[in-house]
Protein backbone atom coordinates (compact mmCIF):
# COMPACT_ATOMS: atom_id res chain seq x y z
CA UNK A 1 0.00 0.00 0.00
CA UNK A 2 1.46 3.36 -0.96
CA UNK A 3 1.19 6.60 0.95
CA UNK A 4 -1.67 7.93 -1.18
CA UNK A 5 -3.80 4.81 -0.67
CA UNK A 6 -3.02 4.86 3.04
CA UNK A 7 -4.14 8.46 3.36
CA UNK A 8 -7.39 7.62 1.56
CA UNK A 9 -7.98 4.67 3.86
CA UNK A 10 -7.44 6.78 6.98
CA UNK A 11 -9.74 9.43 5.58
CA UNK A 12 -12.49 6.82 5.21
CA UNK A 13 -12.05 5.65 8.81
CA UNK A 14 -11.31 8.95 10.52
CA UNK A 15 -14.46 8.90 12.66
CA UNK A 16 -13.51 5.51 14.08
CA UNK A 17 -10.11 6.86 15.16
CA UNK A 18 -11.76 9.96 16.60
CA UNK A 19 -14.18 7.89 18.71
CA UNK A 20 -11.48 5.58 20.04
CA UNK A 21 -9.28 8.54 21.00
CA UNK A 22 -12.17 10.30 22.69
CA UNK A 23 -12.87 7.31 24.87
CA UNK A 24 -9.32 6.53 25.92
CA UNK A 25 -7.75 9.84 26.78
CA UNK A 26 -8.28 13.41 27.83
CA UNK A 27 -8.66 16.13 25.19
CA UNK A 28 -5.08 17.35 25.58
CA UNK A 29 -3.66 13.92 24.83
CA UNK A 30 -5.87 13.05 21.87
CA UNK A 31 -3.60 14.36 19.10
CA UNK A 32 -0.82 12.23 20.58
CA UNK A 33 -2.95 9.08 20.57
CA UNK A 34 -4.27 9.85 17.07
CA UNK A 35 -0.69 10.04 15.90
CA UNK A 36 0.25 6.81 17.61
CA UNK A 37 -2.69 4.97 16.05
CA UNK A 38 -1.78 6.33 12.65
CA UNK A 39 1.83 5.20 13.00
CA UNK A 40 0.79 1.74 14.14
CA UNK A 41 -1.56 1.46 11.17
CA UNK A 42 1.14 2.56 8.74
CA UNK A 43 3.63 0.17 10.31
CA UNK A 44 1.27 -2.79 10.07
CA UNK A 45 -0.48 -2.22 6.74
CA UNK A 46 1.52 -4.93 4.98
CA UNK A 47 0.34 -7.47 7.58
CA UNK A 48 -3.30 -7.08 6.59
CA UNK A 49 -4.31 -10.33 4.88
CA UNK A 50 -7.94 -9.58 4.02
CA UNK A 51 -9.44 -12.24 6.32
CA UNK A 52 -11.52 -9.63 8.12
CA UNK A 53 -13.09 -6.38 6.98
CA UNK A 54 -10.53 -3.58 6.82
CA UNK A 55 -12.63 -1.50 9.24
CA UNK A 56 -12.59 -4.36 11.78
CA UNK A 57 -8.85 -4.61 11.45
CA UNK A 58 -8.37 -0.86 11.84
CA UNK A 59 -10.63 -0.96 14.89
CA UNK A 60 -8.52 -3.69 16.44
CA UNK A 61 -5.26 -1.81 15.95
CA UNK A 62 -6.77 1.47 17.12
CA UNK A 63 -8.16 -0.15 20.27
CA UNK A 64 -4.94 -2.02 21.02
CA UNK A 65 -2.92 1.15 20.62
CA UNK A 66 -5.36 3.06 22.78
CA UNK A 67 -5.31 0.46 25.57
CA UNK A 68 -1.50 0.38 25.54
CA UNK A 69 -1.30 4.17 25.33
CA UNK A 70 -3.64 4.45 28.31
CA UNK A 71 -1.15 2.51 30.41
CA UNK A 72 1.99 4.36 29.40
CA UNK A 73 3.48 6.96 31.66
CA UNK A 74 2.92 10.51 30.54
CA UNK A 75 6.71 10.99 30.35
CA UNK A 76 6.99 8.22 27.79
CA UNK A 77 4.12 9.66 25.78
CA UNK A 78 5.82 13.02 25.52
CA UNK A 79 8.84 11.47 23.84
CA UNK A 80 6.99 10.93 20.59
CA UNK A 81 6.52 13.89 18.30
CA UNK A 82 6.99 12.87 14.71
CA UNK A 83 3.99 14.67 13.32
CA UNK A 84 3.90 18.28 14.38
CA UNK A 85 0.23 18.87 13.55
CA UNK A 86 -2.93 17.14 14.69
CA UNK A 87 -4.20 14.61 12.16
CA UNK A 88 -7.92 15.04 12.86
CA UNK A 89 -9.17 18.57 12.74
CA UNK A 90 -12.45 20.34 13.02
CA UNK A 91 -12.19 23.16 10.54
CA UNK A 92 -15.69 24.53 10.89
CA UNK A 93 -15.59 24.71 14.69
CA UNK A 94 -18.43 22.25 14.66
CA UNK A 95 -19.22 20.92 18.14
CA UNK A 96 -19.27 17.14 17.89
CA UNK A 97 -20.60 16.93 21.40
CA UNK A 98 -23.26 19.61 20.98
CA UNK A 99 -25.79 17.04 22.04
CA UNK A 100 -25.57 16.83 25.83
CA UNK A 101 -26.52 13.16 25.69
CA UNK A 102 -23.50 12.38 23.52
CA UNK A 103 -21.27 14.36 25.86
CA UNK A 104 -22.66 12.38 28.79
CA UNK A 105 -22.38 9.10 26.94
CA UNK A 106 -18.68 9.73 26.30
CA UNK A 107 -18.07 10.55 29.94
CA UNK A 108 -20.06 7.53 31.19
CA UNK A 109 -18.17 5.20 28.88
CA UNK A 110 -14.92 6.73 30.13
CA UNK A 111 -15.93 5.60 33.63
CA UNK A 112 -15.90 1.97 32.49
CA UNK A 113 -12.91 -0.37 32.70
CA UNK A 114 -10.45 -0.20 29.80
CA UNK A 115 -11.62 -3.35 28.00
CA UNK A 116 -15.32 -2.65 28.64
CA UNK A 117 -14.95 0.62 26.74
CA UNK A 118 -13.83 -1.31 23.67
CA UNK A 119 -16.83 -3.63 24.00
CA UNK A 120 -19.46 -0.91 24.14
CA UNK A 121 -17.78 1.12 21.41
CA UNK A 122 -17.89 -1.83 19.02
CA UNK A 123 -21.49 -2.54 20.00
CA UNK A 124 -22.56 1.07 19.41
CA UNK A 125 -20.85 0.97 16.03
CA UNK A 126 -23.12 -1.95 15.19
CA UNK A 127 -20.70 -4.81 15.27
CA UNK A 128 -22.36 -8.20 15.80
CA UNK A 129 -21.68 -10.17 19.01
CA UNK A 130 -19.77 -12.73 16.95
CA UNK A 131 -17.49 -10.03 15.51
CA UNK A 132 -16.97 -8.36 18.89
CA UNK A 133 -16.04 -11.73 20.39
CA UNK A 134 -13.47 -12.21 17.64
CA UNK A 135 -11.96 -8.75 17.93
CA UNK A 136 -11.75 -8.73 21.72
CA UNK A 137 -10.91 -12.41 22.19
CA UNK A 138 -13.64 -13.60 24.55
CA UNK A 139 -16.61 -15.91 23.99
CA UNK A 140 -19.87 -14.74 22.42
CA UNK A 141 -21.73 -15.53 25.65
CA UNK A 142 -19.26 -13.47 27.60
CA UNK A 143 -19.77 -10.57 25.19
CA UNK A 144 -23.55 -10.79 25.65
CA UNK A 145 -23.28 -10.92 29.46
CA UNK A 146 -20.84 -8.04 29.65
CA UNK A 147 -22.79 -5.90 27.22
CA UNK A 148 -25.99 -6.43 29.12
CA UNK A 149 -24.21 -5.30 32.31
CA UNK A 150 -22.65 -2.28 30.58
CA UNK A 151 -25.96 -1.25 29.02
CA UNK A 152 -27.66 -1.46 32.39
CA UNK A 153 -24.91 0.65 33.89
CA UNK A 154 -25.26 3.29 31.18
CA UNK A 155 -29.05 3.29 31.50
CA UNK A 156 -28.74 3.85 35.24
CA UNK A 157 -26.23 6.65 34.76
CA UNK A 158 -28.59 8.42 32.35
CA UNK A 159 -31.46 7.96 34.81
CA UNK A 160 -29.36 9.36 37.67
CA UNK A 161 -28.98 12.64 35.84
CA UNK A 162 -32.69 13.04 35.28
CA UNK B 1 -33.59 7.45 28.29
CA UNK B 2 -33.90 4.01 26.76
CA UNK B 3 -30.89 2.29 25.30
CA UNK B 4 -32.38 2.38 21.81
CA UNK B 5 -32.38 6.20 22.13
CA UNK B 6 -28.72 6.10 23.11
CA UNK B 7 -27.97 3.95 20.06
CA UNK B 8 -29.88 6.34 17.79
CA UNK B 9 -27.97 9.32 19.22
CA UNK B 10 -24.70 7.52 18.65
CA UNK B 11 -25.62 6.79 15.05
CA UNK B 12 -26.41 10.47 14.52
CA UNK B 13 -23.10 11.40 16.14
CA UNK B 14 -21.24 8.99 13.83
CA UNK B 15 -22.88 10.55 10.78
CA UNK B 16 -21.96 14.00 12.08
CA UNK B 17 -18.35 12.92 12.41
CA UNK B 18 -18.31 11.52 8.89
CA UNK B 19 -19.56 14.83 7.52
CA UNK B 20 -17.67 17.33 9.62
CA UNK B 21 -14.40 15.77 10.64
CA UNK B 22 -11.40 16.55 8.48
CA UNK B 23 -8.38 14.32 8.14
CA UNK B 24 -5.29 16.48 8.00
CA UNK B 25 -3.45 14.54 5.30
CA UNK B 26 -0.76 17.22 5.02
CA UNK B 27 0.43 16.32 8.52
CA UNK B 28 1.43 12.85 7.41
CA UNK B 29 2.83 13.56 3.95
CA UNK B 30 6.52 13.70 3.08
CA UNK B 31 8.89 11.36 4.84
CA UNK B 32 7.06 11.47 8.17
CA UNK B 33 5.53 8.03 7.85
CA UNK B 34 8.91 6.54 6.98
CA UNK B 35 10.39 8.23 10.04
CA UNK B 36 7.78 6.52 12.18
CA UNK B 37 9.10 3.10 11.26
CA UNK B 38 12.48 3.96 12.72
CA UNK B 39 10.75 5.24 15.84
CA UNK B 40 8.83 2.02 16.38
CA UNK B 41 11.96 -0.03 15.72
CA UNK B 42 13.99 1.70 18.46
CA UNK B 43 13.29 -0.60 21.45
CA UNK B 44 14.26 -3.63 19.37
CA UNK B 45 17.33 -1.82 18.05
CA UNK B 46 18.36 -1.00 21.62
CA UNK B 47 18.42 -4.69 22.52
CA UNK B 48 20.27 -5.62 19.32
CA UNK B 49 22.94 -2.98 20.08
CA UNK B 50 23.14 -4.40 23.62
CA UNK B 51 23.77 -7.90 22.26
CA UNK B 52 26.53 -6.65 19.93
CA UNK B 53 28.30 -4.41 22.47
CA UNK B 54 28.17 -6.89 25.34
CA UNK B 55 29.23 -9.78 23.12
CA UNK B 56 32.25 -7.75 22.01
CA UNK B 57 33.11 -6.98 25.66
CA UNK B 58 32.73 -10.62 26.65
CA UNK B 59 34.97 -11.73 23.79
CA UNK B 60 37.66 -9.16 24.63
CA UNK B 61 37.65 -10.04 28.35
CA UNK B 62 37.64 -13.78 27.60
CA UNK B 63 40.59 -13.44 25.17
CA UNK B 64 42.56 -11.33 27.67
CA UNK B 65 41.82 -13.88 30.39
CA UNK B 66 42.90 -16.78 28.22
CA UNK B 67 46.13 -14.99 27.24
CA UNK B 68 46.88 -14.55 30.94
CA UNK B 69 45.52 -17.94 31.93
CA UNK B 70 48.59 -18.73 34.04
CA UNK B 71 47.98 -15.69 36.23
CA UNK B 72 44.95 -17.03 38.02
CA UNK B 73 44.17 -13.86 39.96
CA UNK B 74 43.48 -12.12 36.65
CA UNK B 75 42.16 -14.92 34.49
CA UNK B 76 39.66 -16.48 36.92
CA UNK B 77 37.77 -13.23 37.73
CA UNK B 78 38.00 -12.36 34.02
CA UNK B 79 36.42 -15.66 33.00
CA UNK B 80 33.71 -15.35 35.65
CA UNK B 81 33.08 -11.82 34.41
CA UNK B 82 32.74 -13.16 30.87
CA UNK B 83 30.20 -15.66 32.22
CA UNK B 84 28.15 -12.82 33.70
CA UNK B 85 28.53 -10.97 30.41
CA UNK B 86 27.04 -13.99 28.67
CA UNK B 87 24.03 -13.76 30.98
CA UNK B 88 23.58 -10.16 29.78
CA UNK B 89 23.85 -11.30 26.16
CA UNK B 90 21.28 -14.03 26.81
CA UNK B 91 18.84 -11.58 28.42
CA UNK B 92 19.23 -8.99 25.66
CA UNK B 93 18.85 -11.64 22.94
CA UNK B 94 15.79 -13.15 24.65
CA UNK B 95 14.15 -9.71 24.86
CA UNK B 96 15.01 -8.88 21.25
CA UNK B 97 13.58 -12.21 20.03
CA UNK B 98 10.37 -11.79 22.06
CA UNK B 99 9.94 -8.21 20.85
CA UNK B 100 10.61 -9.12 17.26
CA UNK B 101 8.30 -12.15 17.30
CA UNK B 102 5.18 -10.64 18.81
CA UNK B 103 2.27 -10.19 16.42
CA UNK B 104 0.67 -6.92 17.40
CA UNK B 105 -1.95 -6.96 14.70
CA UNK B 106 -3.65 -10.28 13.99
CA UNK B 107 -4.64 -11.94 17.30
CA UNK B 108 -7.53 -10.68 19.43
CA UNK B 109 -7.16 -7.62 21.68
CA UNK B 110 -7.00 -9.71 24.85
CA UNK B 111 -4.21 -11.92 23.43
CA UNK B 112 -2.23 -8.92 22.16
CA UNK B 113 -2.54 -7.07 25.44
CA UNK B 114 -1.45 -10.22 27.31
CA UNK B 115 1.58 -10.57 25.01
CA UNK B 116 2.54 -6.94 25.46
CA UNK B 117 2.13 -7.23 29.23
CA UNK B 118 4.22 -10.42 29.39
CA UNK B 119 7.01 -8.83 27.34
CA UNK B 120 7.00 -5.74 29.54
CA UNK B 121 7.14 -7.96 32.58
CA UNK B 122 10.04 -9.95 31.14
CA UNK B 123 11.94 -6.78 30.23
CA UNK B 124 11.44 -5.33 33.70
CA UNK B 125 12.38 -8.54 35.51
CA UNK B 126 15.50 -9.00 33.39
CA UNK B 127 16.45 -5.39 33.93
CA UNK B 128 16.35 -5.94 37.67
CA UNK B 129 18.73 -8.88 37.36
CA UNK B 130 20.94 -6.98 34.94
CA UNK B 131 21.23 -4.13 37.41
CA UNK B 132 21.98 -6.47 40.29
CA UNK B 133 24.76 -8.14 38.30
CA UNK B 134 26.28 -4.87 37.09
CA UNK B 135 28.59 -4.11 40.06
CA UNK B 136 29.81 -7.73 40.18
CA UNK B 137 30.48 -7.62 36.45
CA UNK B 138 32.55 -4.44 36.78
CA UNK B 139 34.50 -5.81 39.73
CA UNK B 140 35.36 -9.06 38.01
CA UNK B 141 36.47 -7.65 34.69
CA UNK B 142 38.40 -4.67 36.08
CA UNK B 143 41.69 -6.41 37.06
CA UNK B 144 42.22 -8.04 33.67
CA UNK B 145 41.15 -4.96 31.70
CA UNK B 146 43.36 -2.62 33.73
CA UNK B 147 46.26 -5.03 33.40
CA UNK B 148 46.06 -5.35 29.61
CA UNK B 149 44.85 -1.90 28.60
CA UNK B 150 46.49 0.34 31.20
CA UNK B 151 49.31 -1.99 32.22
CA UNK B 152 48.17 -1.35 35.77
CA UNK B 153 48.09 -4.03 38.43
CA UNK B 154 45.02 -3.34 40.52
CA UNK B 155 46.12 -5.90 43.13
CA UNK B 156 49.34 -3.96 43.64
CA UNK B 157 47.42 -0.73 44.03
CA UNK B 158 44.81 -1.86 46.51
CA UNK B 159 43.80 1.67 47.44
CA UNK B 160 42.85 2.43 43.86
CA UNK B 161 41.19 -0.97 43.48
CA UNK B 162 39.24 -0.41 46.69
CA UNK B 163 38.19 3.03 45.44
CA UNK B 164 37.11 1.53 42.15
CA UNK B 165 35.23 -1.26 43.96
CA UNK B 166 33.47 1.19 46.26
CA UNK B 167 32.70 3.59 43.44
CA UNK B 168 31.33 0.90 41.11
CA UNK B 169 29.42 -0.95 43.83
CA UNK B 170 28.12 2.24 45.45
CA UNK B 171 27.08 3.71 42.17
CA UNK B 172 25.56 0.44 41.05
CA UNK B 173 23.62 -0.15 44.27
CA UNK B 174 22.34 3.42 44.36
CA UNK B 175 21.31 3.07 40.73
CA UNK B 176 19.56 -0.23 41.39
CA UNK B 177 17.75 1.20 44.40
CA UNK B 178 16.57 4.32 42.61
CA UNK B 179 15.69 2.62 39.35
CA UNK B 180 13.78 -0.12 41.13
CA UNK B 181 11.99 2.20 43.48
CA UNK B 182 10.88 4.76 40.96
CA UNK B 183 10.76 2.85 37.74
CA UNK B 184 10.52 -0.89 37.72
CA UNK B 185 8.64 -1.89 40.86
CA UNK B 186 5.81 0.53 40.13
CA UNK B 187 5.73 -0.52 36.50
CA UNK B 188 5.71 -4.22 37.34
CA UNK B 189 2.88 -3.55 39.75
CA UNK B 190 0.94 -1.76 37.01
CA UNK B 191 1.54 -4.50 34.45
CA UNK B 192 0.51 -7.17 36.94
CA UNK B 193 -2.63 -5.24 37.77
CA UNK B 194 -3.44 -5.05 34.09
CA UNK B 195 -2.87 -8.79 33.63
CA UNK B 196 -5.26 -9.35 36.55
CA UNK B 197 -7.75 -7.00 34.95
CA UNK B 198 -7.60 -8.96 31.69
CA UNK B 199 -8.05 -12.26 33.57
CA UNK B 200 -11.03 -10.81 35.39
CA UNK B 201 -12.40 -9.46 32.11
CA UNK B 202 -12.13 -12.86 30.44
CA UNK B 203 -13.99 -14.67 33.21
Amino acid sequence: MNEKEFILLIDEHKSLIFKVCNLYCAAAERPDLQQEILLQLWQSMDKYDGRVKISTWIYKIALNTAVSHYRKTSKKRKNRAILSASILINDSDYDFEKDQNIKRLYSYIQELKVMDRALILLYLDQYKYEEIANIIGISRTNVATKLSRIKNHLRTRFKDVK
Amino acid sequence: MDFSDIEAKWKEHSEDLEEQLIFNARAVRGDKLQQSEKELFLPLLHEIVNVVVITATVIVVAIFSLIHLQELRYSIPGLFGSGIGLVYVFYAAAKAIRMGKVDYYNPSIVVIQKNIASIKLLVLKYRKLELALLPIFILLISPILFKVIQKRDLYADLQFYLFEVLFAAGFGILGIYLVNKYLYDQRIKKVLLFVEEIKEFES
